[in-house]
């Protein structure tokens, strides 16, 4: 019985069950993406197909700088392929950057608040040492509660007394705690893209400084298309 | 970690919150919503500007007043509403988060309508 595998939107195979164990030992196929068999139309998880079938062990690493940077198709790979080339690390999250922005631009920024959440747990997957999340939390934390008093003032009849004072004070902690966890976020993904999935990953300070999110997602983007042309085998 | 269901959940009772709280106090009776940082900065009326407002507008389908408020965030929200209802979707019955995969040419051309949108607002308010 032959299998196909998807991925988000793209869809792989068919595979041969011993070719499917090959690949989630080599860790080209995840045991999270989907499966289903020829013929049937449900989806499953790979690990339910896969089940207690014992799998080989896992080939060798590539060499660092050669995870990305190579154009040998993983789910193409001829009898007797070796080299992995996706990684064990969850992929950071794909919403293109363009549409981060576009979002970013109709909300007045709100939704990029939401986005660094979404950034910085991805982090904390990949680096659980990362503090960035905590940080946003501190400065969106600070920017809600402003709301939240803005919300009391304007109830009380007493509109536009938020804007002064201590609010002041909590406007400007909250954009330095953005900063702050913007940098720390900064540190996580260079680390993890020069050290777990080498392919040499340099952050621009000034650009972290002015575009943080919307800078990383370009990254993110850049990397997920990346993987998806190495899966795919397209040179893109 | 929560999971992309939960997620998910949290995501629609957070907009159906924010709904009825824009349904009960009108933005332009109640001063207490957030201001938009780029026009407290500078004046200027960004892209989403007015879109609170807007909103509000539709949720009493004043469409007219809704597009006077904000055109592009008008126009464009049946088509985030759609793409958020597919990932809601997705979340409920895979418990995954499946990000919208837009054509790049259809978000190059709202990017730079939602911009000139901005442009054209600033420089001849009159035409909204």
């Amino acid at each position: 019985m032959n299998y196909f595998i998807k991925r988000e939107l793209n869809e792989y195979g068919p595979y041969s069950l011993a070719d499917l164990q090959k690949y989630v030992a080599s860790g080209n196929i995840l045991l999270t993406d989907l499966c289903r068999s020829e013929g049937l139309t449900d989806w499953v998880p790979v690990s339910q197909v896969i089940g207690n079938i014992p799998v080989p062990a896992a080939a060798p690493q590539p060499a660092p700088g050669s995870v990305y940077g190579g154009s040998a198709p993983a789910y193409a790979a001829p009898a007797g392929y070796a080299a992995p080339v996706v990684s064990q690390y969850p992929p950071p999250p794909s919403l293109h950057w363009g549409i981060l922005v576009l979002l970013g631009v109709l909300t007045c920024g709100l939704f990029g608040w939401v986005w660094a959440f979404v950034q910085a747990a991805w982090v904390r997957k990949v680096d659980p040492e990362s503090k960035a999340l905590l940080y946003y939390g501190i400065s969106v934390g600070l920017l809600v509660l402003m709301f939240g008093a803005g919300f009391a003032e304007g109830m009380a009849g007493r509109p536009g007394a938020a804007n002064g004072g201590i609010f002041l004070i909590c406007r400007i902690a909250g954009g330095i705690m953005w900063l702050v966890a913007a940098f720390n976020m900064r540190s996580s993904i260079e680390d993890h893209y020069y050290s777990k999935e080498p392919i040499g990953l340099s952050l621009n300070g000034v650009m972290t400084f002015f575009f943080s999110i919307y800078y990383f997602q370009y990254h993110f983007t850049r990397i997920n298309e990346m993987k998806q042309r190495q899966l795919t085998g397209y040179p893109g | 970690m929560i999971s992309a269901r939960a997620a998910m959940h949290g995501l629609a009772a957070a907009g159906l919150a924010g709904a009825a709280l824009l349904d009960r106090f009108s933005p332009q009776e109640y001063s207490f919503y957030p201001r938009c940082p780029f026009y407290a900065l500078t004046g200027h009326l960004c892209p989403g500007c007015g879109a609170t407002r807007a909103i509000a507008e539709l949720l009493h389908g004043h469409v007219a007043a809704a597009l006077h408020f904000n055109a592009a965030v008008t126009l464009l929200l049946p088509v985030l509403l759609w793409y958020f209802a597919k990932m809601y979707w997705t979340a409920v019955r895979e418990d995954r988060i499946e990000w919208p995969q837009i054509p790049e040419p259809s978000w190059r051309i709202a990017l730079a309508c939602v911009l000139l949108f901005a442009v054209v607002r600033e420089i001849a308010p009159a035409i909204f």
